[in-house]
């Protein structure tokens, strides 16, 4: 009954503290919301020294998960309570781009983008003629590989195509006396939520010229997986799983498994270039670009960059901001301690290479390799979510393996449901 | 015994009132809102959205394969965890009420250790238990010579898994609440049942099982609640690549979290979530008639 | 305490034992949790997994309270348990109670709609609550944070349950001595209880101590984050530094661990009607 005495006095306390924090507002404050904590650290020392160049200003950084930041922003928005910048990859801002809810940069900010940065980082961003971010990083996938492993195989050289990949994995693959998988020969996407199975997937379709989707006329897309590369693709996933085994369900993947030595090959982002650093600091590893095939060799690209809402109230700091954010030392020190690659161009990155040369072998791409960016169809998420959950079921199954007939009609199955999505967001044609 | 008693009655409503208005204004208005959007194309994204009528019902029940799937899943995981966790629960309190346990405040905290601790530390820890290469329960098995078991990715584990770690997570709670039940009931009913000779198994049926009731309806309609409604458990535990596979585990409250906040089509979302909370209801009200024997309160 | 057992009951062996036994598997996470923390980096892979690290460390500790303000997420944290702790309790006591003992009109329906809305998941109708806090201007402020915790319908049913084992003739013998309703509330119904308000209160700690959702929806600035929230950050970015986030894990459950082995006497000892009066 005392405790009852309490409620009072415990109410009357907590409104005293909570009046309590409401700070002065120093005269403009930009709060900076990002998805991607890795980067935070960069973001924060950047903000330090604009604001002591700019003492009026207050720049707040919020680090969130990378899906909660999309709900969160997604949800303040409509609302107006949302940040005054945000960092989101290309294909999510095309969400509010399309609802005009984000500010277009203003005059000076795009004669400064053209100036330094390559179109296709802006394209990705752009919506009639006007452009609606200030692009940050960009990812594209590369192929990592263990050099102990390979050597230990007599392989010398990465893959060229994947009927090599597919050899040099069952080189690589080990088993223990007991039978148990203790490395893949090559460590696929096969399980998880949400759309991230059907983005690897979409790297063994790029060889012979298939994508999940693709677009058509502007603005339109339709599916392109119902077809010769999509047969390849599949089956090279059930020939690892089921023919050759070299990989399954029963170990670790994708970095994780590369880092702890329980894979000899992977593909993943640049990042995790910065992983193996801080966790694996002494791993012979290699890299190579995506192997190529008979119709293209290409790698799939992924646009980061900051958005700025249309309610924003300090528009012109927070795009100034952003511009500082690309100066030189920033974009370095994102690379040598993050290990994320930055889009503006002509950026000295050889200090860097000095300690950490697979940035600079990165870099280096054929001149005919193709960076195809993700979509930017408002369905995006939904059709390559779905798409995963129906890749997820079929690499459960064994009997597809060189089944063409039955992975056909899995893939017209999987084509018909992503263009009718398409179709309900008004964003199908042939 | 018709008439209100005056003085209860304004009593009654004095204290209840305020507190039922809070109710109103926190969760009735808010839900009647998303009732609301349910029968719009609402995306949450964009101001302007449109009344569809019960298109997103029918969309729903008809033609969509995720809401189907995910209702079986939901069904299977609400049924199997229900009976587990209440069972063992009921069983385990009353043995520690019966029996001469040694420091039984300590073996209580035990139990429910699970319970104070939230999701995601929990779920950092079972997805380490069950990790392939390095997980101590693939080590247990190692011993009986079976080799490792994808807990979390192989299909044919994966519910399992996620099952057990729920029924770790909930025991400790309901443990909780047959406890409290139990010692709720006047001591002076089971004394005066003892007095008359009642074997343990008569006090337990004829004497504690009626007078905790209304006990265990609550803990069936918590655990149905429970069982339906369940999020972040399966959330953090299908994050990241070493994770459950999609469907396998994808439940109603899932589903509707993607249909609202990666699909945005928040208007079909508040569909889900109204048959739902119907099926919920449903199943409460017979839950009530079973136990209550027709009265609901 | 001395006990005058003189026989020793086999089934009661059995029972202890095996209780024992169980209680010790669901435990057993926590201690993996905690020796995962305190071990050297190249010791949390080793094959076979070793329970109770030979080498100790709290280098992961450090670094876990280096790199994030973990005082600042805890204090935040602490502010909203307790206060939606003694709220919360507070409420669902007393509805719980008036829905058990009185009759008034309308009585049933209320309940139904208090019982209804736990029966819908938070987050189908959080957009709209936090629209409501967006028109009170109370996004990313304590307030914002607050609100929505003031009433828990699982709390009210709990009580409601627990308060109908109490004999009406107790209430009755009460009145006709002349106490008023509210003092039969305060010096009969809730003592009685202890147990049952221990146990709703332990819920409420546990439930609102790992909230995540609405943190997440409500809060922006990192200031204002709780632990859970902080500790999903923490693990995205720390995904294979298994010391790491295990120190944090362990960091952010110990205060409701403490809380509870504080507090159990209260929760678990239940106190019998037979001769209170």
């Amino acid at each position: 009954m005392k405790k009852m005495l309490f409620v009072p006095i415990f109410l009357i306390i907590v409104m005293v503290l909570a009046l309590s924090t409401v700070f002065a507002a120093a005269p403009v404050t930009i709060k900076l919301w990002t998805g991607y904590s890795e980067r935070v650290p960069v973001y924060k020392a950047a903000a330090a020294d604009y604001m002591k160049e700019n003492q009026n200003v207050t720049i707040e950084i919020s680090p969130f998960e990378l899906r909660q930041s999309e709900q969160k922003f997604a949800i303040s928005i409509p609302a107006g309570t949302g940040p005054d910048l945000f960092e989101t990859s290309h294909f999510f801002a095309h969400l509010f781009i399309k609802n005009a809810m984000l500010d277009h940069t203003p005059a000076k900010v795009k004669e400064w983008l053209d100036k330094n940065f390559d179109p296709p980082y802006l394209v990705v961003f752009t919506e009639a003629d006007k452009i609606y971010a200030v692009p940050s990083v960009h990812g594209f996938q590369i192929l990592y590989y263990n050099l102990d492993y390979y050597k230990e195989a007599g392989l010398t050289t990465p893959p060229k195509n994947l009927d090599e990949l597919m050899a040099y994995a069952r080189k690589l693959v080990k088993y223990d006396d007991k039978g148990n998988l203790i490395r893949s020969g090559i460590s696929l996407r096969i399980s998880g939520g949400g759309a991230g199975v059907a983005q690897k997937f979409e790297i063994f379709l790029f060889p012979n010229g298939g994508s999940v989707i693709e677009p058509t006329t502007p603005g339109k897309f339709k599916a392109n997986f119902a077809n010769e590369a999509g047969y390849k693709a599949l089956n090279f996933y059930l020939e690892a799983l089921y023919k050759y085994k070299v990989d399954s369900f029963d170990i670790k993947h994708d970095s994780e498994a590369f880092v702890l030595g329980l894979t000899a090959q992977f593909n993943r982002e640049t990042y995790v270039i910065g992983q193996v650093k801080k966790l694996a600091p002494g791993m012979n590893y290699g890299i190579a670009q995506i192997v190529g095939g008979d119709v293209q060799t290409a790698t799939n690209l992924n646009v980061d960059g900051w958005i700025v809402p249309a309610a924003c109230k300090n528009k012109d700091v927070a795009w100034d901001f952003v511009m500082y954010l690309n100066k030189d030392k920033y974009l370095v020190q994102m690379m040598k301690e993050v290990g994320w690659i930055c889009s503006r161009k002509d950026v000295d990155y050889s200090e860097v290479y000095k300690s950490e040369p697979h940035f600079q072998q990165v870099l280096d791409r054929p001149e005919d390799m193709k960076m195809i960016p993700a979509p930017t169809a408002a369905s995006f998420t939904e059709t390559y979510t779905k798409f995963s959950s129906r890749l997820v079921e079929v690499f459960a199954d064994a009997s597809m393996v060189d089944n063409k007939e039955k992975i056909m009609k899995f893939l017209e199955d999987g084509a018909k449901e992503v263009n009718d999505v398409l179709k309900s967001n008004d964003e199908y044609s042939e | 015994m018709k008439g209100y008693n005056k003085a209860h009655v304004k009593f009654a409503y004095t204290a209840l009132l305020p507190i039922f208005g809070l109710y109103l204004i926190l969760r009735c208005w808010p839900i009647l809102e998303s009732f609301r959007l349910s029968f719009t194309n609402y995306s949450i994204i964009s101001p302007n959205f449109s009344f569809v009528g019960l298109q997103n019902y029918l969309n729903l029940l008809s033609n969509d394969q995720d809401f189907r799937i995910s209702l079986i899943n939901t069904m299977l995981f609400a049924t199997l965890t229900t009976i587990a966790v209440l069972l063992l629960a009921f069983s385990i309190t009353l043995a520690m009420d019966r029996r001469k346990i040694k420091s039984i405040g300590l073996l209580q905290s035990l139990f429910f250790l699970p319970v104070v601790v939230s999701v995601v530390p929990s779920a950092i820890i079972w997805k380490w238990m069950y990790d392939p290469q390095y997980g101590i329960f693939n080590y247990f098995l190692s011993f009986f010579g079976i080799g490792t078991i994808g807990w979390l990715v192989d299909r044919s584990y994966s519910m399992y898994s996620i099952i057990l770690f729920v029924i770790w997570k909930w025991l400790g709670y309901f443990m909780v609440i047959f406890w409290v039940g139990l010692k709720g009931i006047p001591g002076v009913y089971i004394e005066a049942a003892k007095i008359d000779g009642a074997s343990n198994w008569k006090l337990t049926r004829f004497v504690i099982f009626p007078l905790l009731k209304p006990i265990i309806f609550f803990s069936l309609v918590m655990a149905t609640i429970k069982g339906f409604t369940i999020f972040s458990e399966v959330y953090v535990m299908t994050v990241g690549s070493q994770a459950a596979p999609g469907n396998m585990v994808k439940t109603l409250t899932y589903d509707i979290y993607e249909r609202a906040f990666l699909y945005f089509r928040a208007g079909q979302a508040n569909a889900e979530a109204v048959i739902l909370f119907l099926i919920v209801l449903g199943l409460t009200v017979i839950q009530g008639k079973l136990v209550r024997k027709g009265e609901l309160y | 305490m001395a006990k005058t057992k003189i026989r020793c009951n086999p089934s009661d062996l059995i029972s202890n034992i095996l209780l024992y036994l169980l209680a010790a598997a669901m435990i057993f996470p926590f201690i993996w949790l905690v020796s995962t923390s305190l071990k050297l980096p190249q010791h949390i892979l080793s094959w076979p997994p070793q329970i109770f690290p030979k080498v100790f460390t709290l280098a992961s500790y450090q670094a876990v309270f280096q790199k994030v303000d973990m005082i600042r997420y805890f204090s935040n944290t602490l502010r909203f348990t307790m206060v939606s702790t003694v709220i919360i309790v507070s409420t669902s006591a007393l509805a719980g109670y008036v829905f058990a003992k009185y009759r008034f009109p309308f009585k049933e329906p209320m309940f139904l709609i208090i019982i209804s809305t736990m029966m819908i998941p938070f987050q189908c109708y959080m957009v709209p609550l936090y629209m409501m806090m967006v028109k009170i201007h109370a996004v990313d402020t304590y307030l914002g944070l607050q609100l929505p915790y003031l009433v828990q319908a699982m709390g009210t049913f709990f009580m409601r349950q627990n308060f109908e084992s109490l004999p009406d003739e107790y209430l009755d013998a009460a009145r006709i001595e002349g106490a008023s309703e509210w003092r039969i509330f305060f010096n009969i119904a809730l003592p009685s209880f202890r147990s049952a308000l221990g146990g709703l209160s332990i819920f409420v700690v546990s439930i609102i101590w790992g909230n995540l959702i609405w943190p997440l929806i409500i809060t922006s600035s990192e200031k204002n984050f709780v632990l859970e929230l902080g500790l999903v950050n923490f693990q995205q970015l720390y995904t294979v530094d298994y010391g790491l986030f295990t120190a944090a894990a362990t960091v952010a459950i110990i205060p409701v661990i403490i809380f509870f082995i504080v507090f159990r006497r209260q929760i678990m000892e239940g106190i019998t009607l037979s001769g209170i009066k």
